[in-house]
C-alpha cells in the first residue's frame, strides 16, 4: 500500500477533514496500543481535551475505515487499537504541516524561530 | 453508603437508550466495552448526562454517516449549498421590501379647517422618523386642509430625494391641491411642510401648530391656537 494513498488525490491532507480527534487518538496511540480508557486518559494528559466516549467511538471507526488504526484481539471487553504504518505516515505528514504553519506563525507574531 | 445522583437509575436508562441508538454492527462490537467505559468515566466524576449525551450524539452521527457518505459526497453537498444559498440570496433581493425601506413614502393630510388635518400629516411624518416640519398658514377657503408648500431646507437635496406632490380635490371640491407627499424612504435631509387652514379671527396667522422633528422624538411647540 502506498503510503500517501490517504493524503487525497490533491495532496490533500485527510486528517485535517478527519477532524481533532482523530489527531489526538493516533498521537496517543503513536506510544503504543491503548483502549478506548487509556486513550481517553492519555489524550487528556497530553492535550487537556477531555474526549466523550461517543466522540471517541466516532473517531475510532472512522480512522480503522481508513486503514489508520487497527484493532486487537480484544482482552475482555475492551479492544485495544494500534497505529498502522500508513496511520504513522499520515500523522507525520499531518504534524509536519502543522509545523510548517506554526512556525510561519511564530515568526509573523514576531517570536524567534527556535 | 448513600445513594448518589451518579447511582441513579435514570443516568443508567439514559445510557442504554443512547447506546440502544446505535446500528446494529457498532452495538454488536463496542455496547459492552462502551458501557464498560462509561462507568469507568462515570466513576471518574464525569457527569453520566453528559456521558449519555455524548453516546446519543455519537449514535446520530455513526446513523447519519453512512447516509452521508452513500447520497451525500462532498461536490453534491457543495452544490447543493451553493443553490441554497444563492435561492436564499434572490429571495432577500426580490422580496418585496418592507413599507419605509425603500421607495416612496406617501403621507396625507385631511382636509380640516381646524388643523387635524395637519395633525394627522405631522403624526405620519413623525411614525417614518423624517425631520419635517409640519406647519400651518392661512389661505383662501378654496386651499383650506391643502398642502401650500413643501420646501426641503438645509443642504441642496439629492435628486433621489426630492419630494413629490400628491395631488387631490380641494375643499371647495374643485381638483388640483396637494394633498400629500411622496417622500423618498431614504430622505435624510430636512424639510417644512405648508397646510392652509381657515383665518382666525384674530391671533397670528401662521406657526400655529408645530412639531419639530428630533431623532424621531416629537417636541410641540403650539405658538396660538385659534
Amino acid at each position: 500500500m502506498a503510503p500517501n494513498r490517504k493524503m487525497g488525490t490533491r495532496g490533500d491532507d485527510v486528517l485535517r477533514r478527519a477532524g481533532d480527534a482523530s489527531v489526538l487518538i493516533l498521537t496517543s496511540l503513536a506510544e503504543g496500543p491503548k483502549h478506548g480508557y487509556a486513550l481517553i486518559q492519555d489524550v487528556s494528559a497530553f492535550s487537556g481535551v477531555r474526549l466523550g466516549p461517543g466522540t471517541l467511538y466516532g473517531a475510532l471507526d472512522r480512522l480503522e475505515q481508513l486503514g489508520l488504526i487497527e484493532a486487537l484481539p480484544s482482552q475482555d471487553r475492551r479492544h485495544p487499537y494500534q497505529i498502522t504504518a500508513e496511520g504513522v505516515s499520515v500523522l507525520t505528514s499531518h504534524l509536519d504541516a502543522l509545523d510548517r504553519v506554526s512556525k510561519v506563525g511564530r515568526l509573523r507574531l514576531g517570536f524567534e524561530a527556535s | 453508603v448513600t445513594s448518589t445522583r451518579r447511582d441513579h437509575p435514570g443516568n443508567h436508562r439514559a445510557l442504554v437508550l443512547a447506546l440502544r441508538c446505535y446500528p446494529r454492527r457498532w452495538k454488536a462490537r463496542h455496547a459492552e466495552e462502551a458501557a464498560e467505559l462509561a462507568h469507568m468515566l462515570a466513576s471518574d466524576g464525569v457527569p453520566p448526562g453528559s456521558i449519555a449525551f455524548d453516546y446519543l450524539l455519537g449514535a446520530v452521527r455513526a446513523r447519519l454517516a453512512p447516509l452521508v457518505a452513500r447520497c451525500w459526497r462532498p461536490r453534491t453537498l457543495a452544490v447543493l449549498a451553493t443553490g441554497v444559498i444563492a435561492a436564499a440570496c434572490l429571495a432577500v433581493s426580490t422580496a418585496p421590501a418592507p413599507a419605509g425601506a425603500s421607495g416612496v413614502v406617501r403621507v396625507e393630510v385631511g382636509q380640516d379647517a381646524g388643523g387635524a388635518g395637519a395633525s394627522h400629516l405631522a403624526q405620519a411624518i413623525r411614525s417614518h422618523h423624517f425631520h419635517i416640519v409640519v406647519r400651518q398658514v392661512v389661505v383662501p377657503a378654496s386651499q383650506v386642509g391643502s398642502i401650500v408648500a413643501a420646501r426641503v431646507t438645509g443642504h441642496p437635496a439629492p435628486s433621489d430625494q426630492v419630494i413629490g406632490e400628491i395631488k387631490g380635490r380641494c375643499a371647495d371640491g374643485s381638483e388640483g391641491c396637494t394633498v400629500g407627499l411622496a417622500i423618498p424612504a431614504n430622505f435624510i435631509g430636512t424639510a417644512t411642510v405648508l397646510v392652509g387652514r381657515g383665518a382666525c379671527s384674530s391671533g397670528p396667522t401662521d406657526n400655529v401648530r408645530v412639531w419639530h422633528k428630533m431623532n424621531g422624538s416629537r417636541t410641540g411647540t403650539s405658538s396660538h391656537a385659534c
